[in-house]
């Protein structure tokens, strides 16, 4: 067992960035990059966390959405870019009955 | 440089204070900020599927004096209230659920999505306050539930708890594995120091055993991509 509260990490999961595509195109859309490395993932946690790639597009209003729950950590870099890949033009909305406009 | 104009500090640490370092003191305002920021952004399905498995391994009865322990958007208290009365009614002969947690918005998120689920206003009682000390009598509940919560509470809870329940009462409780529990930014800090994550289902056991209940079992559950704990204790 581990004490979690033993050392405090400055880690942050993600980071969010405005590219040229972001002021070329509506709706603005944010680039979300995951920080994860082999360094302090697992082989098999990192291959997961990579599985829909290690970037997706969110809506703004996503940005707080999955910062927020990636803090708390209650989901994985995963679970947002898994959900970006299942709308049509790969943005992330939010995940089913929770539509993020 | 001052903690708000200073990155490499925390809210509530002292300017004069060692990275790391904060008043324990500021600690429930602190929770309540976070809490309040993050409830219009929270992931209930995430935590309605942790309240499901967590309920569905306590196993019945689910009748009696129960509480959902900083309880957030209520997902614990929400899915016994409709175990107990699918159609929406308050159930005969139950008191009401006691759904306490620190912060405003978070209750009030509960509130309105038990009123959309349909679920009798009167079926759960919503408190904002401190979990611990639970503000019940002793020996006084039946079933404790606490999803995705003691983390962050620490053992002071379980001991708590134990004070709470009746003889043959039960805590039903979830805890995120350490080996994947990377929490970022005021989380981080907020997480209990006093209360070591568990690798395994079988080390979940041993802080419910440590607190003194009588017996503890404990699975793994997957819920989204994640493996959390799953703990049953026994009074």
């Amino acid at each position: 067992m581990t004490r979690p509260g033993g050392e405090v990490k400055r880690y942050c999961p993600v980071v969010f960035i405005a590219d040229a595509l972001t002021f070329e195109t509506t709706p603005h859309t944010l680039l979300a990059v995951t920080t994860g490395t082999l360094e302090e993932l697992s082989d098999e946690e990192y291959e997961a966390s990579i599985e829909f790639g290690r970037e997706f597009r969110t809506v703004p209003v996503g940005v707080h959405w999955i910062h927020a729950n990636l803090s708390i950590s209650n989901m994985d870099f995963q679970d947002s870019s898994e959900a970006a890949s299942g709308q049509p033009d790969g943005v992330f909305r939010g995940f089913d009955g929770e539509v993020l406009t | 440089m001052d903690r708000m104009t200073d990155p490499s500090r925390h809210p509530g640490e002292a300017a004069g204070d060692p990275p790391g370092a904060r008043d324990r003191e500021d600690e429930p305002v602190l929770m309540t900020r976070a809490f309040d920021e993050l409830a219009p952004n929270y992931d209930h399905a995430h935590h309605d599927a942790v309240a499901a498995a967590l309920i569905e391994f306590a196993g019945p009865p689910y009748a009696g004096a129960a509480v959902d322990v900083a309880c957030g958007s209520g997902a614990a208290a929400s899915a016994l209230a409709r175990l107990r009365a699918p159609a929406g009614n308050r159930s005969a002969g139950d008191p009401p659920i006691l759904a306490v947690d620190l912060s405003p918005a978070m209750v009030s998120a509960g509130r309105m999505r038990a009123a959309a689920a349909g679920i009798d206003a009167a079926a759960i009682d919503w408190q904002v306050g401190a979990a611990v000390p639970l503000p019940v009598p002793d020996s006084s509940i039946d079933l404790i539930l606490c999803a995705s919560s003691l983390h962050f509470l620490g053992s002071t809870a379980l001991g708590d708890w134990r004070r709470a329940l009746r003889p043959g009462g039960r805590a039903a409780f979830s805890l995120p594995l350490a080996t994947t529990f990377r929490p970022s930014g005021t989380f981080a800090e907020l997480v209990a120091t006093d209360l070591p994550l568990p690798a395994d289902a079988a080390s979940a056991r041993i802080p419910a055993l440590d607190a003194g209940f009588s017996a503890a079992r404990a699975t793994l559950a997957t819920v989204g991509s994640r493996q959390i704990v799953l703990i049953v204790a026994d009074r």
